[in-house]
């Protein structure tokens, strides 16, 4: 509270009244954010519930979502500008609808999936029960399966809530053309900011994101996580910190959530007859790992065939020397590159931290907030020091490229590392004085025991990681520099952001399947195998 | 009082191989008494449990419950689990009454503290599963489903996963609970792998063979109550019983 002040006042020596417009912004950024958010949790059970029981759900929905997970927000853009600005001409709701839409779309996949992956809590035990208390309707939602989805779907929202963070910025300050999308937010005011090179002013906007995600995960996300853990159904050891008493926000929660389900049993007749035909039943539940291919190939297969129709039909001009090819090799080596660097770092810090306690006390608050800090907010950092220093020494290219490549690794690395820290966390204790008894070195106990333990982590983060990569590239490739025009840096995600700026929409559609294209190929030949197999090094 | 299992089998399919699980399994039920069922694993004793509690549908044969087919989970049918199945986001009362749940809230109330005070859990009504000892654990998965006041109880392996001493100090209760005549359950239905477990419950012992299960042996235990196991009788009920198995 005293920082909150004490930055207050020095944003206001700084900036002067301007100060109090940037409470403004961040409120009105977080109930974007909030509205994204009710969206998203609606969007997820709904759909999440279905694919558990539902096996039609789980083979046609479960892959449209993986595709669309894998759609860089711009691709959206166009749609939201069509749907909502056109339907609400003129007024400031068609830009607020549509940035809350994008919002959800950068928000949503990693709490639908989180609610997707709690299917597998419900066990044969739990489902035997179901069966004989013939909970069935909506007492079998709201006494089975919302309960054990809690602590899935709080960890995803928690993801889901930094992945609206970093895409704050785009969704809040957007151009296609002539339609833009130009709110009062925080997002926005970190990106005219840092457009405009206005170090300061992109600092104080930083700060004040830091408080609203540091507010949240303190006031909000560590008593639910904590309510969370002992509503997981594996025995856990809850420590003694954690059995204090409920805090005021997760007893309202919880009283919310009674009120709800007794809302809920007046309707429990007739939504029996609704549930059952959708075979949501305690009968039906069963838990998928992964999606089901036969459906995603033929996804996969038609977003190939709107790439080719807009490379040759559309843009030939792209096709001519392989244009588009060496943008996709060029995005290709970056993403490589940066991920490359991630695993590095993000494996030895797990490696060797991950189960220290005082250090992970203090680094994980900055991992959190180090993963919802937008690219675009360091970009005047970053051109005038990488750029403009460095630049001067080893060239303007060169310059750019590690720019680049910096710029990917802030939307990357952060889910390597989660996905790491976990699996380092989650080895069991009889294991590691296992390594103690028979006096394993460091190098051996890496090889024999840590190595092989954080590898479907690593599967599962590299998975996450580029496709985030991706979706950064869209930032990282398009560089203003001080002058107000983008540095040239040929690549798919400058493609589609000067594309999206000039209103090329052929252009947007193209670069848009081919990254879909470039996340959806390797998620189906390389990681999910590669995530499947390593599920026997599961403990 | 009457269940009539007439032959039941029940064959599963796993990976295109169809494995048989129990087989021509016949069964009359007809007076209060309490029965255990043993045999070697895998010789589809759970399956057996499973489908008389309507949690499975057999591939042949028929199940009567007075008279009438079972089909499906039957009110007067209640199941104790090995691992409790408690929900960890209920207390303990809330888990109790979740078995009543389309009662009206007053009398399910009532009833979960009556039966929590039958099995020695009062005080424990709003603590947690996570709080409690297993063996505490699975004296509420007990109160769950006798609070249902049902006509058979159906155990499957309900002490496997509580130490010696919990366990025996359970079964004591657990009959004492059952000497009561006027109580609910007429029958309960133990499943075990552990025989002089099964002598001690019991005093009638239906001995599976190996997979597929059929009934080897169906019988009567004649011995004076209190059971003492260390008596020439009791083990030689034991002696008869393993060797019927192995």
């Amino acid at each position: 509270m005293l920082l909150l002040v004490a930055f207050f006042s020095a944003a206001f020596l700084a900036m002067g009244p301007e100060a109090f417009e940037l409470i403004y912004f961040a409120f009105r950024s977080f109930i974007r954010m909030a509205s994204a958010y009710a969206l998203s949790i609606l969007f997820s059970f709904i759909f999440g519930i279905l694919i558990i029981h539902n096996k039609k759900a789980y083979e046609f929905i479960f892959p449209v979502l993986d595709v669309l997970q894998a759609v860089p927000i711009l691709g959206f853009f166009p749609f939201a500008i069509m749907f909502f600005v056109l339907t609400f001409p003129g007024g400031m709701l068609g830009q607020e609808l549509s940035s809350i839409f994008l919002i959800f779309t950068s928000m949503t996949w990693a709490v639908v999936f989180a609610v997707v992956e709690s299917g597998s809590s419900i066990t044969s035990d739990i489902r035997d029960l179901a069966k004989l208390m013939n909970l069935n309707g909506f007492r079998y939602l709201t006494h089975v399966c919302l309960p054990i989805s809690l602590p899935q779907f709080i960890s995803g929202s928690i993801t889901g809530w930094g992945g609206g963070w970093y895409f704050l910025v785009a969704s809040e300050y957007l151009a296609l053309g002539n339609e833009k999308i130009a709110l009062p937010g925080l997002g926005a005011f970190i990106a005219r900011s840092a457009f405009s090179f206005n170090l300061l002013n992109s600092f104080i906007g930083i700060i004040a994101l830091a408080f609203l995600v540091f507010a949240m995960d303190f006031y909000f996300w560590q008593p639910l996580l904590r309510k969370a853990r002992a509503y997981s159904i594996q025995p856990v050891t809850v420590d003694a910190d954690a059995e204090a008493e409920n805090g005021r926000l997760v007893r309202l929660l919880e009283d919310g959530y009674s009120s709800f389900s007794r809302l809920l049993e007046r309707f429990q007749a007739k939504s029996q007859k609704i549930l059952d035909w959708l075979s949501v039943t305690p009968w039906s539940s069963t838990s998928h790992e992964a999606v089901s291919s036969t459906a995603s190939y033929v996804l996969t297969g038609c977003v190939a065939l709107a790439f080719f129709y807009f490379l040759l039909f559309r843009i030939p001009s792209l096709a001519e020397d392989f244009a588009i090819f060496s943008f996709m090799a060029r995005s290709i080596i970056r993403i490589l590159v940066a991920f490359a660097i991630a695993l590095f770092w993000t494996s030895l810090f797990a490696l060797f931290f991950a189960r220290n306690k005082n250090v992970m006390k203090f680094m994980m608050p900055v991992f959190d907030l180090g993963q919802s800090i937008p690219a675009v907010s360091i970009f005047p950092v970053l051109v005038v020091v990488v750029i403009q220093t460095l630049g001067d020494r080893i060239g303007l290219p060169a310059a750019l490229e590690i720019a680049s490549v910096l710029l990917v690794l802030t939307g990357m690395q952060w889910y390597l590392l989660f996905n790491l820290i976990r699996a380092v966390q989650n080895i069991p204790d009889d294991i590691m004085d296992i390594s103690k008894l028979l006096h394993m070195g460091t190098i051996s106990r890496l090889r024999h025991l840590l190595i092989p333990a954080i590898m479907p982590a690593v599967f599962v983060g590299a998975l996450e990681a580029i496709g985030g990569g991706w979706n950064a590239s869209i930032v990282s490739e398009f560089i203003i520099s001080p002058a107000g025009t983008p540095y040239d840096l040929p690549g798919l995600g400058n493609l589609l952001s000067l594309s999206s700026v000039q209103g090329n929409l052929d252009g947007v559609f193209l670069a848009v399947s081919c990254i879909t294209l470039l996340i959806l190929i390797p998620n189906q030949l390389i990681w999910r195998p590669l995530v499947r197999e390593s599920y026997k090094y599961k403990f | 009082m009457e269940l009539r299992l007439k032959d039941v089998s029940k064959t599963y399919v796993v990976e295109g191989k169809v494995i048989p699980a129990i087989e021509d399994i016949s069964l009359k039920i007809t007076k209060r008494e309490s029965i255990a069922v043993v045999g070697p694993s895998g010789c589809g004793k759970t399956t057996l449990l499973r489908i008389i509690a309507g949690l499975e549908k057999p591939t042949a044969g028929g199940l009567f419950f007075h008279g009438k087919p079972i089909a499906g989970p039957d009110p007067r049918i209640m199941m104790v689990f090995q691992n409790f199945a408690l929900l960890p986001w209920k207390s303990v009362r809330e888990n109790v009454e979740l078995a009543l749940i389309t009662r009206p809230p007053e009398e399910r109330r009532n009833l979960a503290l009556k039966y929590l005070a039958a099995v020695g859990l009062n005080g424990f009504e709003d603590n947690y599963p996570r709080d409690l000892s297993s063996g505490m654990k699975q004296r509420v998965g007990i109160a769950r489903a006798l609070c249902r006041e049902p006509d058979i109880l159906v155990l499957d392996e309900p002490f496997a996963s509580l130490d010696p001493l919990t366990a025996r100090n359970l079964q004591n209760e657990i009959l004492r609970y059952y000497q009561n005549r006027k109580m609910k359950p007429d029958v309960f239905l133990l499943i075990t792998h552990n025989v002089q477990e099964a002598v001690y419950m019991a005093d009638r012992i239906i001995v599976l063979s190996q997979r597929p299960g059929h009934i080897k042996a169906d019988l009567r235990i004649d011995l004076e109550k209190p059971k003492d196991m260390r008596s020439r009788k009791f083990q030689d009920y034991v002696d008869e019983i393993t060797s019927l198995i192995t």
